[in-house]
């Protein structure tokens, strides 16, 4: 069940009036409710993998528990490195085994010898990397004795599997998901009213902004060896509008359905493209996974304790795994690494955080050394995207050249001026509401009722207008 | 809580009554699928030779070249829809001789519900009283249709004044113009990579279902003739073997055991020429005379 689909838009107010009606004041029959409205939205896509995300959940909760009743350190470490390596083989076998296997056999072919790797023929399990990211940083926490093991059941398995963050984020954090769960909640009609103007934006981004690129995106890097330099730049400038659109419109109508039922989930994106250096837009891109990496991975590998060269080596790491966590090809890890690549100034002079407010604050337009400073961090992360978007490095490497080519000096081949048009609109808008946690919060919140729900029924408009055959969001096969 | 509902619902009203509103709308305009609906509805009995499948038979077989027949094929339309269309009408083929369905490259190995074509589903549904899929949505054309593409056959029809019948009045897809042709030798190609499965998962229950209209047929000691169409040579050469070789050989399987079947192989008829056809896997309205010509010979000869 995809978020814009119409299946979706029956389920939802189905599942927010039995919520708010039969479960008023009764916390367990809520949560009760979401996990069994959660499992049913899961189970949609295939029920098959419904026993992996339970198996899933029971081992971290069992693991949980046991290692908190464990009476010394080597048993809660036998209980921590279990969990550990069930969750890391599932993602294994299930995401990364091809890629082994594959890449295995293309070495040793360099030496002449020719196997035929046995590869799986296994769909990925649709949110595996998610829920498997929840699940390690419950036990990790747990381990390092930042919370306590929770008892209940379905609270610990809502945690997991609440249906909006379910397939693709935000990943959320046991300190912060779990005691909201645990307390009661009351219906807050502006917050109500809060999360459908989310859900409303999420759905523009999605389909109006993030599928009319992919149109045009695909098209020209299906066909790469037919366009021009200047078209294949314009394709790679189209893809960067469109992961933004799919993957920040889905973390907004994953939010705003959350604050439906009263839950607030962690912000995922923080207008990445008004980033003035790599350092703030990774600061500002799929948050949750930057912090995660943050904290699970960087912080205990020394994170900027010992040294520049330390510091340079944990960030090769971080963005080496990030390129990995996306999935398992070449082209990720070489967009990790270029990534790396292009922060590696800052890490050494130590001026990765000196942009940590929002840019122009307080002003209409930006200055011309930040409009600079953000034309060259979004150059930057086009590039970048070409090689997350290639089918392979080769093909990557192909584009580049022709970019690189006489042929960038000509008329684009492809010039969707309505798209250009569109996307105008948007940047202004999201320039506009930049200070927001998503850029239609408080817009036009103080102009006359009329104006304001003709502003929303343009909006719905618009999108009846585009939305076509409900298109998957890229970060699902993630 | 009463509050929100009251102001969703407040919200919500106009949009809800202007897509009842649109919806009854387009389902006034004449279409196709109602077109072939009622002609069946009340010449189901003069019928002797139907022809039933997809595109490659609506732009193919004109029955005004053969003598009481019906043309109920349409785009994308698969075995499923046919064998739908013989049962709704079980009672009225009290003439029908032969039913003609053509068995092409890609009809064991894809179904209308899991192509690209996929809306036209709820076309049956609404249209033909056919419900072979059970998706909420497909009863509506407004759910199940892109918003511009309704909103351009509003236009077309209320203001224009055109209407969505693309066929004659025996049922002949006749759209497909010699004078709008297209490039043969890209579009052969395109098809037949659009045409070549990835895996083999419709196969056996497309085989199940054309075994059960060969069995509706013999029930009711109607013949049923296969043939696989004509197609350009850029189609052919592109299509893959192995997948070819299997259609062929079960399409003979079915042949040799079923007394009541005939099959025709029609793919690479000399007689077809480029001046025949509409694009590398369709003919124009030349093509079609032709291969209806012949398609009434071959009627006659069994």
């Amino acid at each position: 069940m995809l978020f814009n689909s119409f299946s979706f838009a029956a389920f939802l107010p189905i599942v927010f009036i039995l919520y708010w009606v039969l479960g008023k004041e009764r916390l367990r029959s809520q949560n009760i409710l979401l996990l069994g409205a959660s499992y049913f939205f899961y189970a949609c896509w295939d029920w098959r993998f419904m026993f992996l995300l339970i198996f899933s959940t029971l081992l971290d909760y069992f693991t949980g528990l046991k290692m908190m009743e464990s009476k010394n350190n080597r048993a809660k470490k036998f209980w921590f490195w279990l969990s550990i390596s069930i969750n890391l083989g599932f993602l294994g076998v299930f995401k990364y085994y091809n890629f082994f296997a594959d890449s295995f056999a293309d070495a040793i072919a360099n030496f002449g010898l020719q196997v035929n790797p046995w590869t799986l023929k296994v769909i990925l399990p649709v949110g595996i990397s998610f829920y498997t990211f929840h699940g390690l940083s419950y036990v990790i926490d747990i381990y390092k004795n930042r919370i306590s093991a929770e008892k209940n059941f379905i609270d610990y398995s809502l945690f997991v599997s609440f249906f909006p963050l379910l397939v693709a984020g935000p990943i959320e954090r046991a300190t912060h998901l779990l005691p909201q769960i645990k307390k009661e909640r009351s219906f807050d009609y502006s917050r109500a009213i809060d999360g459908l103007r989310q859900i409303l934006w999420g759905l523009f981004k999605k389909i109006v902004i993030a599928d009319q690129c992919a149109n045009y995106a695909n098209m020209i890097f299906n066909h790469s060896g037919e366009y021009s330099g200047s078209t294949l730049l314009l394709g790679a400038i189209l893809f960067a509008f469109q992961i933004y659109g799919d993957f920040s419109g889905y973390s907004d109508i994953a939010l705003g359905t959350a604050r439906l039922f009263g839950i607030e989930l962690l912000r995922n994106f923080a207008y990445p493209y008004f980033s003035r250096d790599i350092a703030e837009f990774w600061r500002r891109w799929h948050i949750s996974l930057s912090t995660w990496f943050r904290d699970y991975l960087y912080i205990p590998l020394g994170g900027s304790k010992g040294g520049t060269w330390a510091k340079v080596r944990n960030t090769f790491i971080i963005f080496l795994v990030s390129g990995f966590w996306h999935g398992a090809n070449w082209t990720f890890i070489i967009w990790g690494l270029l990534n790396a690549l292009y922060i590696m100034p800052s890490i050494i002079f130590n001026t990765n955080r000196s942009n940590l407010d929002t840019v122009a604050q307080g002003k209409t337009f930006p200055s011309l050394k930040e409009l600079a400073a953000i034309i060259l961090t979004f150059g930057l992360t086009v590039f970048a995207w070409i090689f997350f978007r290639a089918n392979s490095v080769q093909h990557a490497f192909n584009i580049i050249s022709t970019i690189g080519s006489e042929s960038f000096f000509i008329i684009p081949q492809i010039l969707p001026i309505k798209l250009f048009l569109l996307l105008a609109l948007f940047i202004l808008i999201e320039w506009n509401g930049r200070m927001e946690q998503y850029a239609i919060a408080k817009f036009a919140l103080s102009w006359p009722k009329p104006v304001r729900w003709g502003i929303y029924y343009g909006l719905v408009l618009v999108i009846f207008f585009f939305a076509g055959a409900e298109q998957q969001f890229i970060y699902f096969q993630f | 809580m009463k509050k929100f509902v009251k102001y969703i619902a407040i919200f919500l009203f106009p949009i809800i009554l202007l897509g009842v509103f649109f919806e009854v709308l387009i389902r006034k305009i004449p279409n196709d699928y109602e077109y072939k609906k009622n002609y069946l509805d009340h010449h189901a009995k003069e019928v002797n030779i139907l022809f039933l499948g997809s595109s490659h038979v609506y732009y193919g077989i004109d029955p005004k070249y053969i003598k009481s027949s019906f043309n109920a094929s349409y785009i994308s339309q698969s075995f499923d829809y046919d064998l739908e269309i013989l049962k709704k009408y079980k009672d009225q083929w009290t003439n029908l001789k032969y039913i003609v369905i053509p068995v092409d490259y890609f009809s064991f190995y894809g179904r209308l519900e899991n192509s690209p074509e996929a809306w036209r589903a709820k076309n049956y549904r609404i249209y033909y009283d056919i419900n072979t899929d059970h998706k909420i949505f497909n009863g509506t054309e407004m759910l199940s249709n892109k918003f511009d593409i309704n909103l351009s056959r509003l236009l077309n029809h209320y203001v224009r004044g055109e209407n969505d019948i693309s066929c004659s009045n025996l049922g002949w897809g006749s759209s497909y113009k010699a004078i709008n042709h297209k490039d043969l030798m890209i579009s052969g190609a395109t098809a037949a990579a659009r045409h070549t499965a990835k895996d083999n998962l419709q196969y056996s229950t497309n085989l199940h279902l054309l075994d059960e209209i060969i069995a509706f047929a013999e029930h009711k000691h109607i013949k049923v003739v296969l043939f696989t169409s004509p197609a350009y040579k850029s189609y052919v050469s592109h299509l893959s073997k192995n997948q070819l070789n299997t259609t062929l050989s079960t399409i003979k399987k079915l042949n040799t055991t079923h007394s009541t079947v005939k099959y025709f192989n029609l793919l690479q008829d000399s007689s077809f020429r480029e001046q025949d056809f509409y694009d590398g896997d369709h003919l124009n309205e030349f093509g079609a005379k032709k291969l209806s010509l012949k398609m009434n010979v071959l009627l006659g000869k069994i």
